[in-house]
Order: structure tokens, then C-alpha cells, then sequence
């Protein structure tokens, strides 16, 4: 296999997992901070407040440095700090607390008054969670998804460069160490497709799935 | 079915303290309609979430069907919610839902079986004469549809109680009278009780037994609906009623009315209200003849309330020195009179 096929097939693997695992903690950490908010369910000042502050202050932190400082954490998870495995786990703790705003201001959209219609029934924060804020913010959460995921294709080349797989590395090593201009063009070009692809994917489940017209 | 007692509510906006509700007192008897009208920020909807306890009350009590809801645990109040079913102004439909799981939604909060909701669902429909439209999404809807499904999802558990949030308030008034008629039905054919909450009279007259009025967080009248039609006490009231029986003088009339009179040829203006067989002609021209005056009707206006016909009139006496007069026998012929005050005519 072409080494150019191996690292796209690298980078693919690298988004989609740890794109798949940080949605899912970024969209728990998103709904614990929407239903913990005032006047809500489970409003929780001291859970909401702490979490926001942790989830900041994630977001804060550029993703190079991130990345860096993660390395004896990565080390502890996988045994390793070089690699493709390796590189998941920054990637994924960095996604996850982005995810997780995109989430909370997701559910933030959905109309207080069908919360409150559910609440009337007799709903259950995990019914309320089930039933309706996750199929109402559905096309939202996809929307956001497809943000995620196309930061995390321009996070994961960054981790190429501390010994991560994927294209970030390839570029990294014939494009930059050794000049070679086809290399890098193509790294460039397979990047550009992917994200094309991502975005016509995500606009086009978020349009099937929202209803409103 | 409910009775409030002594419920208190104040919000913090800004730091500044608003009393929302102010000592109400509220019972309604099972199997009737109750309505409660009041203006914009009355504390209507806040009233009417203290029933379920979507807004808990600083003070007082709420009792719904025997049990007094404050005192109920978690997972009991969300049983009691269940034998209450309540609607709103705008919906509240799950957008990415179609009908049939915005229906069947209150049913899977529960454990019932997915034939039983389905039959279930089936009954809602064509209560609420939604037959073949269990696909359709709420977007593609009216707004008398879209209410349907939402009091179809209200009564999934067969509740005891429905609570309407300005149910007919954004649908154009064809549309509303369909709504009032199913709700109406609805309390006749189920004997469900229901609570509504409007600014309009003509809810009120339309279906509504008894009626409460609300003004800044208190209730300043409340009774028969008929009564409150015929005899209102409250300024506030009887702007309402006045609102419903149409009764707004012409402007250029009302521009000219002073409280006392100002001229000798000043003409005293009288609004009249009557209600059921206080037959109201053979009155009038009893007061020509009895008391010798001249008499203009402007205005009058008669409805049906209940069965029962009822109506106002305002109208002008030509000699101001039989007014007395005139009140001392349209009183006693069973009207309530009301001395508007005087104006130059012609
Ligand atoms: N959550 C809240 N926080 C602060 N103030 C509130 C809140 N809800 C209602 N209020 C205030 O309480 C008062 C009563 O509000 P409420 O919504 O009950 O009025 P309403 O009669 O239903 O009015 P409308 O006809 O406009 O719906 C208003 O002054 C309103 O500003
Ligand atoms: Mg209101």
C-alpha cells in the first residue's frame, strides 16, 4: 500500500474514532451542563458552574500545547506516546469539551415551551433527555458534529508532527523534511476532499432530520 | 377537583420584588368549566402552573382531586401530573415528530405495552377528528390541527383535569370556535373538568360556567358567568364585558361625556344590563310613558349566555330633571342602571 493510501486511511480512523468517542462525552458533559443551569430539571449551581469552568477551561488551551502536555496522561492510557492510538486520546479530550458547548447550546434551542409541555406529563429527566431533547436538537447536534469533526482533521495533522500517524505526518516528514512538493500537494488535496465530504454529509442528515419548514 | 388556597407568588426580576399572585382562592367543582380572564402580566399562566406545580407557590395550597400537591413526593407528583393534561398558545408539538409519536408520547412515558398505544393513539384521533393524519408532521399542519394533536396528547391518560394556557389565542376565530366546541365536548362527553385561562370575554361567554377575573395578581370578582355578564362590579370587569357586548360608544360621544352636568340642555347618558325574561321593550316604553320622557337608544347589544339572553343598552334622556325618575323605574323593573354621565347632543 502506498503510503499516501496509509496515512488517509490513518487520519480516517483517527476522526472517526476519536470524533465518535468525544461526541459522546462532549454530548453528556453538554446535556449535564444544560439540565444542571438554573430553573431546570436538575439545576445544580455548584455541578453546572465547575463543569463550565473545567469545560473552558479545556477550550482555552491551544490544541499544540494541549496536545504536548497531555503526553504522560496519553501514556498512561495506551502505553505509549507515539502513534496513531496515541494521538486519539488528545484528540478526543480536546473534542469532547468543544462538542460539549455545541451540544449545550444545541439543547438551549429547544423551546422551553415543549420542555415545559413534557414536564406537565409527568416526564423524567431521562424521558425529557430521550423523548425530546435529543430528536429535537438532533439536526443541531449534527451540525455541530460536522464542526468537530472537520477541527479534529485539522487538529490530527497537528499530531503528526509528535509522532502521530496519519497525513499531518506524511506532510510532515516528505513534504517538509524532504521537499517533496507531489507529496504535500496531494496531503493538501485528500484534506480539502475530506472536508468537503464531511460538510455535505452533515448538512445533508441535519436538513433530512429537521422537520421545520 | 381544584382548589387553591391562599397562594403567594413573587419573582426577583432585577432585584426589584414583582408579586405575581396575591392571596388567591380558587375552587372549581368537578365536571366544570372555569375561566379565568385577565390582562397582559395579570399572572394568568403563572396561576394556572401553580395547579401542576410547573411554578411551585411561595405559600398557600394546592389541592387537585382530594390530594394536596406540595406535600407529594417526587415520583407521586409525576403521577398526579399524569391525570392532568394541559395545553398551550403555541403547541408545544415536537417538531421532528409526527403526529402519531407526539400523540403516543405521554403513553411511552409509561409502560404500556406498543399495541395499547397504538389503539389508544387510534381513540385520540378520532376524538379529536384527526383521522388520517397520524403521518403528518406539525409543520405541515393548521393551527386548529396542531391544537387537536396537542389536546389529544393532553388526554392520553384520560386525565381528570385540563389546563389551557390561552388555548385559542393565536388561531383566527372560525378556528377558535372549533377548538372551544371540541373542549366543550370534550367536558360534557369525558366530564374531564377544565381550567382555562384567556383574555377574551367571548371564551369565556362561549364555554366557560363560572369565571374569575385577575387583575395585578388578584382575583377581584368571580362567579356565574351570566351573572358576571349582567352584573359586573369591578371597573376592571366591566371593561371585559364591555369588550365582549361590543359596547365601545362612538368616539366623538365619548369625547363630549362629563361626569356632571354642565348645561341645563346636557343629556344624562344611562347603560342598561338585563338578563333572561326582564323583557326589555315594553320597559323602555313603559318609561316613556310613566315618566314622561323622551328617550334615544345609541346602543345595545344582546347575547345568549348558557341559554339564558342577556344584553346592555346605552341610551340618552332627552329632559335631565326625569333622570331619577327614570332610574327609580328601570330599577324596579328589574335592570341594572348605571348613570354614564352627561353629554350635549346634537
Ligand atoms: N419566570 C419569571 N421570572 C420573573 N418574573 C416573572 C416570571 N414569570 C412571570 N413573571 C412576572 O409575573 C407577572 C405575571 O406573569 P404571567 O405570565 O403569569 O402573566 P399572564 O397573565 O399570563 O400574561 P400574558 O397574558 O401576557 O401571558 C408578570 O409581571 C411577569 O413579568
Ligand atoms: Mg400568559
Amino acid at each position: 500500500m502506498s503510503p499516501l493510501v496509509n496515512a488517509t486511511w490513518e487520519t480516517i480512523y483517527m476522526v472517526a474514532i476519536s470524533g465518535f468517542v468525544a461526541a459522546l462525552l462532549g454530548g453528556a458533559l453538554g446535556i449535564i451542563l444544560f439540565l444542571t443551569a438554573p430553573k431546570r430539571a436538575l439545576s445544580n449551581a455548584a455541578i453546572h458552574q465547575s463543569l463550565g469552568l473545567i469545560v473552558n477551561i479545556a477550550r482555552s488551551i491551544p490544541y499544540i500545547i494541549f496536545m504536548i502536555a497531555l503526553i504522560p496522561i496519553t501514556r498512561l492510557i495506551v502505553g505509549t506516546s507515539i502513534g496513531t492510538l496515541a494521538a486519539m486520546v488528545p484528540l478526543t479530550l480536546a473534542a469532547a469539551p468543544f462538542y460539549a458547548r455545541i451540544a449545550e447550546s444545541a439543547f438551549n434551542e429547544v423551546s422551553p415551551g415543549l420542555i415545559e409541555a413534557v414536564t406537565a406529563m409527568g416526564a423524567k429527566a431521562s424521558q425529557l433527555i430521550w423523548y425530546v431533547l435529543l430528536p429535537e436538537a438532533m439536526p443541531s447536534l449534527i451540525r455541530g458534529l460536522t464542526i468537530t469533526l472537520i477541527a479534529l482533521v485539522g487538529y490530527s495533522a497537528m499530531a503528526g508532527i509528535v509522532g502521530g500517524g496519519g497525513l499531518g505526518a506524511l506532510a510532515y516528514h516528505y513534504g517538509y523534511q524532504r521537499f517533496d512538493a507531489q507529496i504535500m500537494l496531494s496531503t493538501t488535496a485528500i484534506l480539502v476532499v475530506m472536508v468537503q465530504v464531511l460538510q455535505w454529509v452533515g448538512d445533508y442528515l441535519a436538513k433530512k432530520l429537521s422537520r421545520r419548514s | 377537583m381544584i382548589k387553591l388556597q391562599n397562594i403567594n407568588k413573587n419573582y426577583a426580576q432585577k432585584g426589584r420584588k414583582i408579586t405575581a399572585l396575591q392571596d388567591i382562592n380558587l375552587y372549581v367543582n368537578s365536571g366544570e368549566i372555569f375561566g379565568i380572564i385577565g390582562g397582559s402580566g395579570a399572572g394568568k399562566s403563572t396561576l394556572l402552573r401553580c395547579v401542576n406545580l410547573l411554578e411551585e407557590p411561595d405559600s398557600g395550597e394546592v389541592i387537585v382531586d382530594g390530594k394536596s400537591l406540595l406535600d407529594l413526593s417526587t415520583v407521586s407528583l409525576r403521577d398526579a401530573r399524569r391525570k392532568m393534561g394541559m395545553i398551550f398558545q403555541h403547541f408545544n408539538l415536537i417538531a421532528t415528530k409526527n403526529v402519531f409519536h407526539n400523540i403516543a408520547l405521554p403513553l411511552k412515558l409509561t409502560k404500556l405495552s406498543s399495541k395499547d398505544i397504538q389503539e389508544r393513539v387510534q381513540e385520540l384521533l378520532e376524538l379529536t377528528g384527526l383521522q388520517g393524519y397520524a403521518k403528518a408532521y406539525p409543520h405541515e399542519l393548521s393551527g386548529g390541527q396542531k391544537q387537536r394533536v396537542a389536546i389529544a396528547r393532553a388526554l392520553a391518560h384520560e386525565p381528570k383535569v385540563l389546563l389551557s394556557d390561552e388555548a385559542s389565542s393565536a388561531l383566527d376565530p372560525q378556528t377558535t370556535r372549533a377548538i372551544l366546541s371540541l373542549l366543550q365536548d370534550i367536558n360534557q362527553q369525558l366530564g374531564v373538568t377544565i381550567l382555562l385561562i384567556t383574555h377574551e370575554m367571548d371564551v369565556i361567554k362561549q364555554i366557560c360556567q363560572r369565571v374569575a377575573i385577575l387583575d395585578q395578581g388578584q382575583i377581584i370578582e368571580q362567579g356565574e358567568v351570566l351573572d358576571i355578564f349582567t352584573q359586573p362590579k369591578h371597573a376592571v370587569t366591566k371593561s371585559f364585558v364591555a369588550t365582549c357586548m361590543k359596547e365601545s360608544l362612538p368616539s366623538d360621544i365619548l369625547d363630549k361625556l362629563h361626569t356632571t352636568q354642565q348645561n341645563s340642555n346636557d343629556h344624562p347618558l344611562l347603560h342598561l344590563a338585563f338578563r333572561g325574561n326582564s323583557a326589555v321593550e315594553p320597559v323602555i316604553s313603559g318609561l316613556v310613558k310613566h315618566c314622561d320622557v323622551m328617550v334615544n337608544i345609541l346602543q345595545a347589544h344582546l347575547e345568549t349566555i348558557h341559554g339564558e339572553s342577556c344584553g346592555a343598552m346605552t341610551l340618552s334622556l332627552e329632559n335631565a330633571d326625569k333622570c331619577d325618575a327614570a332610574v327609580d323605574y328601570l330599577r324596579k323593573n328589574g335592570l341594572q342602571v348605571e348613570v354614564l354621565g352627561y353629554v350635549a347632543l346634537g
